[in-house]
């Protein structure tokens, strides 16, 4: 009889107004879970996640790699799938990537643009996307400020995500962190 | 009765505190990160700022946990977390973690009103006996309220407008002091003398409590000597606002041992590290022969130990949670 070696990856991507979870056999995506305009991201992604895997039949121990999006996007939905993916990859010990939203956008659209724009509640983040990776810098615009010709991407396709590895970076779940661009504007004392 | 072992992680503000409590009684590790200094260049806690630094640091909290008890995570009972009241956006890292934690191991998850938790810090110094009367003093709430057995709750009188820690940290800024308030305006206080006139809150028979009027009454009296030129004592200001607003706790909480004749008495929340007002209480509890309950320095601040102390009598319950568990960031003490 054969022993088959399962080796499951998870994809957890809440940086916006949808959940997206996704389960990879190897590098084939076998279940999709995508929740689209949600409100309340921490009410619904933890019991998505437990009804992804409850359906497949999917112990936790055969998780092998995680995969998160960092962002940048709204900072609580990011909060939540970052917490989330952290948090599981330190307490199973298994290796965590991170791709940014930007990237991910650019990948799902097959690189067909240069500019490349994720939302955010009151604006886009916009980078340049060359060679599957940002150059320069993310920049955040308002939305009565978008400048033309950017690729503004609202349903990235993960389906073939991890058919290139080399887009994602493996870190430490110690300092994967959410990904914000917008800096804190407060006025010290 | 096997023991029973409880994570509990407390991010409800700007500590971010995860601990092992045994039995609801005793703790077996607790760790904590603060963010005061972070926080103190801006005179306050700043949200956004809390939720980004307890995102970042919750592992580490984690982890040293983990590292300095040697315990399983998989061999806990329950996961407890605060829920409420608090800063929503902390509220949600220290959930989320939980969830994560009950959902890998399997283990039922409690959600924990972080007020219940500041009284049940009491129980890691000595057990409640009931009927008590608890004093909650904090910088969200004052409330006096009788307990007749766990998780009973009657609220006997709260504060009409400022809480008495709001009250502390608004004196503080006026003063100059940095954030936290309470515990730099009671060193400043110390060197001081109770010389200032200032205005005594509400002189009635009834069990609930206002520091509005004081705390306007110090903001008027600094604004009025600085346009006179006259420089102002901070360390005497500092004394006479304390005494009284030390004293009025005590007078509502001598008013309402009196009306409830009840023998037990506890105190909860962060100002109860007030060194002034807990020896007041004491001499209080002496006067009229009352069982005080007041927990360790170290538990009457924000910390996880009070939370898994709460979480044992929701877990003998079976009062568990789903993992659609939201902060509520209003929660009340019902």
């Amino acid at each position: 009889m054969w022993l088959v070696i399962t080796m499951y990856t998870l994809f957890i991507d809440t940086h916006f107004k949808d959940v997206c979870l996704g389960l990879y056999n190897k590098n084939r995506l076998i279940d999709l879970i995508q929740e689209k305009d949600i409100k309340t991201t921490s009410e619904i992604t933890m019991p998505l996640l437990k009804k992804l895997l409850d359906r497949n039949k999917i112990k936790l121990e055969n998780l092998k790699k995680i995969v998160v999006c960092i962002g940048p996007g709204s900072f609580t939905g990011v909060r939540v799938g970052v917490t989330i993916a952290k948090l599981i990859a330190y307490l199973l010990n298994i290796p965590i990537y991170t791709i940014n939203s930007l990237e991910l956008a650019a990948f799902s659209d097959g690189y067909n643009h240069e500019l490349y724009g994720t939302l955010e509640n009151n604006g886009v983040f916009i980078a340049q996307i060359k060679d599957k990776k940002i150059v320069g810098n993310i920049e955040y615009y308002k939305n009565s400020e978008i400048p033309k010709n950017v690729f503004i991407c609202s349903n990235d396709d993960v389906s073939q995500l991890l058919t290139d590895f080399d887009i994602f970076k493996e870190e430490s779940p110690f300092s994967v962190n959410p990904l914000y661009i917008k800096e804190l504007n407060i006025n010290s004392k | 009765m096997k023991d029973v072992f409880i994570l509990a992680i407390e991010s409800s503000c700007d500590e971010t505190s995860i601990a092992i409590v045994k039995n609801g009684n005793e703790v077996v590790g607790l760790s904590t990160n603060t963010q005061i200094p972070v926080h103190e260049k801006f005179g306050g806690v700043v949200p956004e700022l809390a939720s980004r630094m307890h995102t970042e640091n919750i592992l580490y909290v984690l982890d040293d946990l983990l590292e300095k008890t040697g315990f399983n995570i998989a061999n806990i009972n329950a996961v407890a977390v605060t829920c409420g009241p608090g800063l929503t956006g902390s509220l949600l890292i220290g959930i989320e973690a939980a969830k994560v934690i009950s959902y890998l191991f399997n283990k039922p998850l409690i959600a924990v009103n972080h007020i219940i938790g500041h009284i049940y810090a009491n129980q890691l110094t000595k057990a409640l006996s009931f009927p008590t009367l608890a004093l909650i003093v904090s910088g969200g709430h004052t409330n006096l309220v009788c307990m007749k057995d766990n998780y009973n709750f009657e609220i006997l009188g709260s504060t009409l407008d400022d809480a008495i820690g709001e009250a502390f940290d608004k004196v503080a800024r006026v003063l100059g002091l940095k954030y936290p308030g309470g515990p730099n305006v009671e060193a400043l206080a110390k060197m001081g003398n109770p010389t200032y006139k200032l205005p005594i809150p509400m002189n009635n028979q009834s069990l609930d409590f206002s520091f509005s009027g004081l705390k306007s009454g110090i903001v008027n009296l600094v604004h009025n000597e600085e346009q006179r030129n006259k420089e102002i004592n901070k360390a005497d200001l500092a004394c006479s606002f304390q005494n009284i607003a030390v004293d009025e706790v005590i007078r509502k909480l001598e008013l309402a041992i009196k009306k409830t004749n009840i023998k037990n008495l506890i105190v909860a929340g962060g100002v109860s590290a007030n060194g002034y007002l807990r020896t007041k209480i004491e001499e209080l509890a002496l006067k009229y022969s009352v069982n005080l309950g007041i927990p360790d320095l170290k538990y009457c601040t924000d910390n996880a130990a009070m939370i898994g102390a709460a979480a044992y009598y929701l877990y003998l319950k079976q009062d568990f949670s789903d993992l659609d568990l939201q902060p509520r960031p209003n929660k009340s003490l019902n």
